[in-house]
């Protein structure tokens, strides 16, 4: 799904959060947005969800104004990862997965194929099957985060917003989830996550860098991923060097030694 | 849901079936007079002339009785289960909430106020609309207190005040409609009516239907609020059309039994370890074990001390109270 946006700007308390942005994701692509503490990641995010509307301009879902969009059909068109997660759910794994479904008219008794089918492939992809009748309460903190990004997969949506997909999991799952992430263009899904992991920015087909709810930066990761770019932004020296073996980016704030 | 898990919830909801006409069978039978089963079976299947006296008690007396102890038990026991997914702690029910309390007042205006010849319609009518604005007002508060127990407190608060101001109309009022105060407290059935009958089962009836409607959507808010929104369920219109439905269905029960406490925060515990979370489960499961214990609460306190009653909120509380306080304990000592 295409998703554009026009001029978006959003006002707290006559502070400017976000600032006459204007992108636009084309389907089938991954868009990742970075940026220091308070650039407007999360605020772009809920935007582009629809929780919160902006004080000016606009955003579109292929040809329709999101605002246009009723909450119930905005479950079908996008999946959302929240950054703040309740942790007290006395649910199991399953029946949170399964609650992705809910948008599709799911009712947790009657599974029709394609929802047996999306609950499975997220177990799996999650890599949440040991797991799938254990209460989601009695979980760690990054296997809760597992169950979410499950749960969101499983919701099938052509639109998938992610904040901080990967912040709570250990490098192993990182990579998986990253790679399952990668996975969902092929099948004409668009992708935007906010990602504190510079590295993992890297493989996303657009970089979005924001400072003070403005856009510094865009375009594919070689064009924004620089170190003067990430320097000037996050205010701390970054070093980019290839990597080893991958021949992609590699990307390190450099060590500064404390003053004595 | 699992095969396992399915076909344990197929065996629970066949032997829960099982006991509740079971249940349902031995309340008709045992009172201050005893009627053997046998004679019950043949009443029931249409061979006992409705003149004779075994025929008029059953049906005079003790079927409206027991259909009563079904609405009334299915209706607080889902109530509770469905207010402890919205409020998102296992410490609260209706009672708690100070919805019953709320229409009892309801009730007993109703019963006031009621022309001569309308007074059940009256009473299920003022008590289902005092429930359903009080869940409506609580809304905003429920939601800022949900997963704490703090709300209950707050309920609890209310609820007495409101049995108060009920007391205090009860005894102005002085009228020979209105119920004695005990009702209003600690609950009775002994003056159900096929009217009051006929008036409440349908309210009762449709607040569990619409609740098993929203069922799904209300498993939800375990999430938290934001994240149901983002699966299409409008918590908005929602959880306030949830909430009347449980004031409106509790209304009417208050109508039939007075307020009777606990037992919708007793049945969902029990639920919960054997059956899960998922309301489209514990909803109807709730609705009959609810039913079963108001029919054997109600069967003793009309026969333990026959031809005494013992108001029936006296036994719920009596066991409730202690199963409230261990509740308490285990949510806050961690």
């Amino acid at each position: 799904m295409r998703v554009q946006i026009k001029d978006v700007s959003y006002v707290v308390a006559r502070h400017s959060l976000v600032n006459g942005i204007s992108f636009d994701v084309p389907s089938g692509t991954m868009t990742a947005v970075i940026g220091p503490n308070g650039a407007g990641k999360s605020t772009l995010l809920h935007l582009l969800s629809g929780d919160i509307v902006p004080s000016e301009g606009s955003i579109w879902y292929e040809s329709e104004a999101l605002s246009t969009i009723s909450l119930e059909r905005r479950a079908k068109l996008r999946g959302f990862l929240d950054a703040t997660r309740e942790p007290d759910i006395a649910f199991t794994v399953e029946q949170v997965v399964a609650m992705g479904r809910f948008p599709h008219r799911f009712d947790p008794r009657t599974q029709g194929d394609t929802d047996k089918e999306a609950i499975e492939d997220a177990i799996e992809a999650l890599d949440l099957s040991e797991l799938r009748t254990r209460q989601v309460r009695s979980l760690s903190g990054g296997e809760q985060q597992r169950v979410a990004i499950a749960r969101v997969f499983a919701q099938r949506s052509q639109l998938v917003l992610l904040d901080e997909p990967t912040t709570a999991l250990d490098i192993g799952h990182q990579a998986t989830v990253m790679a399952h992430i990668e996975h969902l263009p092929a099948q004409g899904r668009s992708v935007i996550a906010v990602l504190h992991d510079l590295n993992m920015a890297a493989y996303f087909d657009n970089v979005l860098l924001l400072r003070k709810g403005s856009i510094v930066a865009s375009g594919a990761p070689s064009d924004v991923l620089t170190s003067a770019d990430l320097t000037r932004a996050y205010g701390h020296p970054i070093d980019v060097a290839e990597h080893p073996s991958s021949g992609g980016l590699l990307i390190l704030p450099r060590r500064t030694v404390p003053p004595t | 849901m699992t095969s396992t898990q399915r076909s344990r919830a197929t065996r629970w909801f066949a032997a829960g079936s099982v006991s509740l006409v079971a249940t349902f069978g031995l309340s008709l039978a045992v009172g201050a007079v005893n009627i053997p089963i046998a004679e019950v079976l043949t009443w029931a299947t249409g061979g006992l002339p409705d003149e004779s006296l075994s025929g008029r008690v059953l049906s005079g007396v003790r079927l409206p009785r027991s259909l009563a102890a079904v609405a009334v038990g299915a209706m607080l026991a889902v109530a509770g289960t469905s207010l402890q997914g919205i409020q998102r702690t296992p410490v609260v029910d209706a009672h708690l909430m100070g919805i019953s309390g709320a229409s009892g007042l309801g009730v007993a205006i109703g019963y006031a106020i009621a022309p001569t010849g309308a007074s059940s319609q009256f009473a299920v009518i003022l008590g289902a609309l005092a429930g359903a604005g009080y869940g409506l007002v609580t809304r905003r508060f429920a939601a800022a207190t949900s997963g704490s127990i703090v709300g209950v407190l707050v309920g609890i608060g209310a609820g007495l005040a409101l049995m108060a101001w009920t007391g205090l109309f009860v005894l102005l009022v002085d009228s020979a409609n209105v119920p004695t105060l005990s009702f209003f407290i600690f609950g009775s059935l002994s003056g159900v009516s096929w009217p009051l009958v006929a008036a409440a089962a349908p309210l009762v009836a449709l607040s569990i239907a619409l609740l098993w409607w929203l069922g799904p959507g209300l498993d939800l808010l375990a999430l938290g609020e934001r994240a149901s929104i983002h699966l299409g369920f409008d918590t908005h219109r929602r959880v306030p059309l949830a909430l009347a439905a449980i004031g409106v269905g509790v209304g009417a029960s208050v109508a039939l039994g007075g307020v009777i406490g606990f037992v919708g925060l007793i049945v969902p515990l029990v639920i919960r370890p054997m059956l899960g979370s998922i309301s489209r489960i514990t909803i109807p499961a709730s609705a009959i074990a609810g039913a079963i214990v108001v029919l054997v609460f109600d069967t003793v306190a009309r026969t333990l001390a026959a031809p005494i009653e013992i108001p029936i909120g006296l036994l719920t509380a009596a066991i409730g109270g202690p199963v409230l306080v261990w509740l308490v304990r285990r949510e806050t000592v961690r």
